[in-house]
């Protein structure tokens, strides 16, 4: 009798095991063609822009009315002025608003901000950005060893 | 005593049974798991429709300007040769189009695409093997101070 009872206990004890394997396997499988779809996305983001790189080149490079280039006139003055900051209005703001979320260009010395794209950005992830980062980009010229011109691009990257 | 020990043998031949279930589960779970996770490719269309995009840019602009080049007729006809493109053995999947404009006359100067045109139709529609539509534009100047815009569209479709 008592070898019987062991034995029933044994199997008893194997047949619960066997439920909860069976059980943990199913929850795995379940979760696992849960996450995997038709395939597989990656969390992508460039830390150089080619296009915009070269945009700021050309920029930099566009002559006013006088054939003074955006260069010059950011390496002389204060700030942006009505032609460099008019023309990169037109080609940043107008060419890449669909690719980025914040776009500013300016020195970014003290105060860092400029009539024409307002402050700029810190990169800071806003608080209701659950899942993803703040990925940007820092195109830097510099016009003299302690004078730099900074194109600034921005967007939030979800992390699937 | 011999009864006793039938007993216990035959509970370890059931035991052992229950054991090469669970070893089967176990094996075709891990199999299942594995070629669910290695077998879907990445997704690397955004990649490829960048370099892409990229290409085309240093085809256009040279250190800040424009390439005369492409001005003219030759590059329009050749546009994936003289950039150093190839779509061979993959046509169906890739398609290029490439939009210069003056923007101080508004002028188009040349429009040109290559590869699958058709992919173009889809651009904007959603769904998983929807081809990916990827659209960037480029200002550049050249030597005399004229102004462009080259609007880049690159498409890649699914393998």
């Amino acid at each position: 009798m008592k070898n019987r009872r062991a034995q029933i206990a044994e199997t008893i004890t194997w047949i619960f095991a066997t439920l909860v394997i069976v059980a943990v396997l199913a929850i795995s499988l379940f979760a696992s063609s849960l996450y995997l779809k038709d395939s597989k996305d990656i969390a992508f983001f460039k830390r150089i822009d080619v296009l915009a790189s070269k945009s700021l080149f050309s920029y930099l490079l566009t002559k006013d009315a006088t054939g003074s280039t955006a260069y010059e006139q950011l390496k002389t003055q204060e700030n942006l002025n009505d032609f460099n900051g008019n023309l990169g209005k037109t080609i940043f703001l107008e060419s890449y608003d669909r690719d980025y979320e914040d776009i500013w260009l300016g020195f970014p010395t003290f105060p860092a901000s400029n009539q024409f794209f307002g402050k700029r950005p810190t990169g800071v992830k806003p608080s209701d950005l659950n899942s993803g980062f703040v990925a940007s980009i820092s195109e830097k010229i510099y016009l003299t060893p302690d004078k730099i011109v900074e194109l600034y691009l921005a967007k939030e990257v979800s992390i699937k | 005593m011999l009864i006793k020990q039938n007993n216990k043998k035959g509970g370890e031949k059931v035991i052992s049974v229950y054991w090469f279930i669970i070893l089967f589960l176990v094996a075709a779970a891990i199999v299942y798991m594995v070629g669910a996770f290695y077998g879907k490719p990445y997704d690397v269309r955004q990649i490829e429709a960048d370099l892409l995009a990229s290409k085309v840019a240093k085809c256009i602009s040279y250190a800040g300007y424009l390439n005369e080049e492409i001005l003219k007729s030759e590059f329009t006809e050749n546009f994936l040769e003289s950039c150093g493109i190839t779509f061979e053995g993959a046509e169906e999947r890739y398609s290029l189009k490439l939009n210069l404009t003056n923007i101080s006359s508004g002028e188009r100067i040349f429009e040109t695409e290559k590869g699958n045109i058709n992919l173009k139709f889809s651009c904007g529609l959603k769904g998983e093997n929807i081809p990916l539509c990827l659209e960037r534009s480029l200002y550049v100047i050249d030597k005399n101070n004229n102004r462009y815009r080259a609007d880049i569209l690159s498409i890649v479709g699914r393998a």
